[in-house]
């Protein structure tokens, strides 16, 4: 059975509730029309998703047993956790936003705010939606929407976690995040993807920003999940004018990961940065499209991805920048730096341009380079045993952007999850130095 | 003490050393004076155990060890420590770091414990002061950033917190002013000691004004052409490589 009869199979069995369930089998009828992506689409011609035709999957489960940890325990912040696709009261703090964050929970919201919850996800089911995006619409068993008011300057960040836990039954969840931030707003937004056991589970989130004018919000998305697990994400940011948004794309865990970035400038003076770190070990593919639509005059864009491969991994990177007649005062950039570890692991990178405008400054480069011999020698020739300065060269070169964030307890716990396969790395950056 | 025998190497079939012979037995100073292009630094990286060199002839122990066999990683086991005369910049990896990855390697291969966080980082502190290395700098990426100077500076400071029995300095005195020079200097004199010895690898005899050799080897076409002691020198301070040159020729 194919992922979408799964699904449609699935939205059989659960009773009709007014318009949401409406809304529902429209965005799966949306999918089912746009189709599944396949090889032969341009965009998807590096990812090969036939594996999730071939899982029969399970999208009936409901949460079982609770994580033993969550991760980001130290971190003083906002939570939103969800497990196994559902919301987790113990594990969240909810009371502790002010009223200037308005926070709806899709759960609550089917039975407080029916109407809003079936507009919601109908957005994801017409249009230019894509198939995953409208499937995340038909399957979202839960989700979040958050709305921050006018000049509010969110402290603390907010932490939207998703956890699965381990199972057999190959499951799929659905996490949603959606944040529109009022004109002026500020907010540091934590998105983690997290999983643990053995399933060949599937994750399709789908991630919206949307800021009014002179926003600034800083996103940071990590995908840590499960050994076999695939991830599709789906970001989309919509800037306004005078607006920032930063986004930082960081993928380690998984058997297959896809994510797609949509940043739409369509407001002067919107600017974006998109940084990204993907880690293709064993088995892994990792693969980033990401696509940046200059519609406004003086709007930016700066874009840096470092991505490694090792063992048979695969990592991609797709950069398209579009640049529409008759705008003017564009700034681009972007670069795509990428170390292949071993013979049999692959990169590519390709940076697509589509200039229909004369008034910009536009810079691209993509490398992809081994270890450094030099630095090899220099640490060994220091008595650093030659596998702990390879772990040590590598992590350096994707901390040379993970030092960018400001949050030093994302920031440690990627870099423990980084170094998880490596126990020599794992000890060097164990015990907090100075 | 390290015994190097007839050493003949190369580089992609061309040849640099032509049979050096050199023994500097422990606790001595030996200074290796020379020519741009006579072949210092392949003297000094061979020793260290950087690849890229043939070894066609000849051998180099250190007490009684094959170092020609063993990974640069084990001959710093063993005690060796290359301060490079251009020393490598580690985007990412923080100094701090590196070092305590370079001492669990080193006592890991001598059969010792880790050194506990707190008395490594006191021990950091310690050399940073003696070593006048900018507190900053410590954890910072590997040479990042860092002045000529400071990059020198640097290799002396790892020297001392790493406590090698042979320290082989590769130019260590270029790019340095007549300040750094000196106090660079000072770290190498305080490491002096009748268990540890130098190999001093330097075109100019300034250094040795500070760090004043048992020895001085003169090196020209792969050969060591001439020796003696700290006066000679002052001899090729005031009279050039030339007529030594031309005698090997």
């Amino acid at each position: 059975m194919g992922l979408l009869e799964t699904f449609a199979r699935h939205l059989e069995t659960v009773s009709p509730v007014n318009g949401i369930h409406a809304a529902r089998l429209a965005a799966l009828a949306h999918a089912g029309v746009r189709g599944l992506p396949e090889i032969s689409d341009e965009d998807w011609k590096y990812t090969d998703i036939g594996r999730l035709h071939r899982i029969e999957f399970n999208l009936g489960r409901s949460p079982d047993r609770a994580p033993v940890a969550v991760p980001l325990a130290g971190l003083e912040a906002h939570r939103v956790v969800f497990i196994n696709g559902h919301f987790s009261a113990v594990h969240s703090t909810l009371d502790t936003l002010p009223k200037e964050v308005r926070l709806r929970l899709f759960h609550r919201a089917s039975t407080e705010e029916p109407e809003w919850l079936a507009t919601h996800l109908g957005k994801l089911g017409t249009g230019d939606a894509s198939a995953f995006a409208a499937l995340n619409a038909a399957g979202a068993q839960d989700g979040v929407a958050v709305e921050l008011a006018n000049a509010y300057r969110l402290v603390q960040p907010l932490l939207v976690i998703f956890m699965n836990t381990g199972e057999l039954h190959p499951s799929v969840v659905s996490p949603h995040l959606h944040v529109s931030a009022g004109a002026g707003a500020e907010a540091s937004i934590i998105e983690l993807h997290v999983g643990d056991g053995e399933a060949t589970s599937l994750t399709n989130a789908f991630t919206r920003i949307e800021t009014s004018r002179g926003a600034r919000i800083s996103h940071y998305r990590a995908i840590c999940e499960a050994v076999n697990a695939t991830h599709i994400g789906q970001l989309q940011l919509d800037i306004g004018s005078d607006s920032e948004v930063e986004n930082f794309s960081l993928a380690l865990g998984g058997r297959l990961i896809r994510v797609d970035i949509d940043c739409r400038l369509a407001a002067a003076g919107g600017k974006v940065v998109l940084n990204g770190v993907f880690v293709a070990g064993l088995d892994q593919h990792i693969d980033h499209h990401t696509r940046v639509d200059h519609r406004a005059s003086h709007t930016s864009s700066d874009e840096t991805y470092r991505g490694i491969a090792d063992g048979n991994g695969r990592g991609v990177f797709n950069g398209k920048i579009i640049v529409q007649p008759g705008v003017e005062k564009i700034v681009a950039t972007q670069a795509s730096h990428n170390l292949l570890l071993s013979n049999e692991g692959e990169i590519d990178t390709k940076p697509e341009l589509e200039i229909y405008a004369d008034d910009l400054r536009c810079a691209h480069g993509a490398t992809v380079g081994q270890l450094d011999e030099d630095a090899l020698f220099y640490l060994r020739a220091r008595g650093v045993p030659e596998a702990e300065a390879r772990a040590l060269l590598v992590y350096g070169f994707v901390q040379a952007s993970l030092a960018t964030i400001p949050v030093r307890e994302l920031q440690a716990l990627v870099s423990s999850r980084f170094a998880n396969d490596n126990e020599a790395l794992a000890r060097i950056l164990s015990g907090n130095l100075i | 003490m390290l015994k190097i025998e007839n050493l003949h190497a190369e580089v992609d079939g061309k040849p640099i050393l032509r049979g050096i012979n050199l023994t500097v037995p422990a606790g001595e100073v030996h200074a290796i004076m020379g020519p741009n292009g006579s072949g210092k630094s392949t003297l000094a990286y061979l020793i260290a155990g950087r690849p890229g060199y043939t070894v066609t002839q000849g051998s180099i122990t250190y007490n009684d060890k094959d170092l020609l066999a063993l990974s640069p990683e084990d001959r710093a086991g063993e005690g060796v420590f290359l301060a490079f005369q251009y020393p490598v910049e580690i985007p990412g990896v923080n100094n701090v770091y590196m070092l305590k990855a370079a001492m669990n390697g080193l006592r890991k291969y001598r059969g010792l414990g880790e050194m506990s966080a707190v008395e490594f980082l006191n021990l950091v502190k310690t050399k940073t002061k003696e070593i006048g290395l900018k507190d900053g700098l410590l954890n910072r990426p590997v040479n990042q950033g860092f002045s000529g100077g400071e990059k020198k500076r640097n290799e002396v400071f790892q020297m001392s917190i790493l406590e090698p029995s042979l320290g082989i300095l590769d130019e260590t005195d270029s790019g340095l002013d007549i300040d750094a020079l000196k106090i660079v200097a000072d770290g190498v004199t305080r490491l002096r000691g009748p268990a540890r010895s130098f190999v001093v690898v330097t075109h100019y005899q300034r250094l040795l004004d500070y760090i004043v050799p048992d020895y001085v080897h003169v090196l020209a076409h792969g050969q060591i052409v001439k020796s003696g002691t700290r006066e000679l020198a002052l001899e090729l301070e005031a009279r050039g490589y030339d007529w030594l040159s031309a005698d090997a020729a």
